[in-house]
C-alpha cells in the first residue's frame, strides 16, 4: 500500500470522525493542513494583511460545512475549493470597496509587493530572493483562473484530476489553464530561462 | 501532430499528467523536434522555479485564536446547525422535503375540499337490528321506499353498526330520526336519491 493511499485512508477516518463532532479529529485536520491553507491564500494575494485571519475563516467553514461532505476521500479538493471560494469572494469585496481591477489586487493595501515575503530573509541567497520575487509578480499578472490553476498545481501539489474537482471543471480545462498560466509565465520570465 | 498542438501535451509530460499512449507520442516526437526540446527545457526550468518559493507559515497561536473563534462561532451556531446535534444531517435533508411534501399536499387538500362544489358530510348513526329499517323519502314524495337495512348493509359492504360519513356532492338533506310502531327508522329528505345507484337490484323488504 503507498504512503498516498495510507495518507487517504487514515485522512478519511479522520473527516468521517469529524463529520461525528469529533473535536480532537477536527485539531488534527488543522495542524495537518494550516500550512497548505495559509500558503495558498498567501501566494494567491501575497499582500494581503489578513492572510492569518482568512486561514482561519477557511477551517470555521470547514468546521461549520463539513458534515456536508459526501466524498470523504476529496477533502483536500474540497478543502481547497473553500480557500478558491474565499479568496474569490475577497476579491470581489476588495474590488468593490476600492474599485481596483482584479489584477491589480496586489495594491490594495497601498504596499509595495514584497514588503511583507521572504526578501528579508537573511538566509536566502540574493538570486532565489530575485526570482522568487520575479516568479511571484509574474504569478500576479495572470489572469484569476491561470493563476489559481497553476498555484494548485505548483505550490499545492494537486493533481489535474483533484484541480478538476477543485474548481468542478474538466480534466481537459485544467490543462489549458496550466499550460496558458505556463505560456504567460514563460513571458513574463524569459530573462531567467 | 504539429509542434503547436504539442506544446500543451508537453506542458501536461513535465507534471507527469499523460497517459501511456501520449508519452510515446511525445518523446518519439522529441527525439526528431529541437524546437520541442527547447519548448520542453523551457516548462522544465519554469517547473523548477517554484521549489525556490519559501513555504510560508501562519504566525504563532494561529490554532490558539482559531480555537477562540470557532467557540465564538459555535454559540452563534444557526438552529438549522444546531439541528444536527440530534438529527444527521442526511437525514435533515430528505425530513425537510418530507415534511414540505406533507405541507403542499395537506394545503392542496384542504383548497380543494374547501372550494369544491356542495358536499354535506352527514353522519348517519344506525342501530343495527334485524328490524331496522331505513326510509328513503324524496322530497315531491312522503315515502319513495323502506328498505331492508341488511339487503342495504350486504350491498354497500360496510359496517352499519358504526358512525357512516356519507358524502353526497350536489345533494341538499337532512335527516331526523323517527319511530313508528316499534320500528327505528331514520327518515332522509333528498334533492335525488343517493342510494338510487346503490340499491339497484336490491331486494327490497318492507
Amino acid at each position: 500500500m503507498s504512503d498516498r493511499l495510507a495518507d487517504t485512508i487514515s485522512e478519511e477516518r479522520i473527516v468521517r470522525q469529524c463529520q461525528n463532532g469529533d473535536h480532537q479529529a477536527f485539531n488534527l485536520l488543522v495542524i495537518k493542513y494550516q500550512k497548505l491553507v495559509y500558503n495558498f491564500i498567501y501566494r494567491l494575494a501575497p499582500n494581503w494583511r489578513d492572510v492569518d485571519d482568512l486561514a482561519q475563516e477557511v477551517f470555521i467553514r470547514v468546521y461549520k460545512s463539513i458534515s456536508t461532505l459526501k466524498e470523504t476521500k476529496q477533502f483536500k479538493s474540497w478543502l481547497h475549493r473553500i480557500v478558491t471560494n474565499l479568496y474569490l469572494d475577497e476579491v470581489r469585496k476588495r474590488r468593490r470597496m476600492t474599485e481596483v481591477s482584479l489584477d491589480d489586487h496586489q495594491k490594495i493595501d497601498g504596499e509595495i509587493l514584497h514588503a511583507n515575503s521572504s526578501q528579508n530573509d537573511p538566509s536566502r541567497s540574493f538570486g532565489e530572493k530575485e526570482l522568487e520575487g520575479a516568479l511571484q509578480e509574474a504569478i500576479n499578472h495572470l489572469p484569476l483562473e491561470y493563476r489559481i490553476a497553476i498555484i494548485l498545481r505548483e505550490i499545492q501539489g494537486l493533481s489535474y484530476e483533484e484541480i478538476a474537482q477543485t474548481l468542478k471543471c474538466s480534466i481537459g480545462t485544467v490543462k489549458s489553464r496550466i499550460f496558458r498560466a505556463r505560456e504567460l509565465l514563460k513571458v513574463e520570465l524569459k530573462e531567467y530561462l | 501532430m504539429s509542434c503547436d498542438s504539442f506544446k500543451m501535451l508537453l506542458s501536461a509530460y513535465v507534471d507527469g499528467e499523460v497517459d501511456k499512449n501520449e508519452r510515446v507520442t511525445i518523446e518519439s516526437h522529441l527525439a526528431t523536434c529541437q524546437n520541442c526540446s527547447a519548448e520542453l527545457d523551457k516548462f522544465t526550468r519554469l517547473k523548477a522555479f517554484f521549489s525556490h518559493l519559501e513555504i510560508k507559515e501562519p504566525a504563532i497561536g494561529f490554532r490558539r485564536r482559531l480555537s477562540t473563534r470557532l467557540m465564538t462561532a459555535q454559540h452563534t451556531k444557526p438552529l438549522w446547525s444546531r439541528l444536527e446535534i440530534w438529527v444527521p444531517y442526511h437525514f435533515l435533508r430528505p425530513l425537510t422535503y418530507a415534511f414540505l411534501f406533507l405541507i403542499i399536499i395537506g394545503g392542496s387538500s384542504l383548497v380543494f375540499f374547501k372550494y369544491r362544489s356542495p358536499e354535506l358530510p352527514v353522519k348517519v348513526v344506525l342501530e343495527q337490528s334485524s328490524d331496522t329499517k331505513l326510509a328513503l323519502n324524496n322530497e315531491s314524495k312522503d315515502v319513495v321506499s323502506s328498505r331492508n337495512l341488511d339487503s342495504l348493509q350486504e350491498k354497500m359492504e360496510t359496517s352499519w353498526d358504526h358512525v357512516e360519513e356519507i358524502y353526497a356532492e350536489d345533494i341538499l338533506f337532512e335527516s331526523t330520526r323517527v319511530s313508528s310502531e316499534g320500528e327505528d327508522l331514520l327518515s332522509f329528505n333528498f334533492e335525488t336519491d343517493p342510494f338510487e345507484d346503490l340499491l339497484e337490484g336490491t331486494d327490497l323488504g318492507g
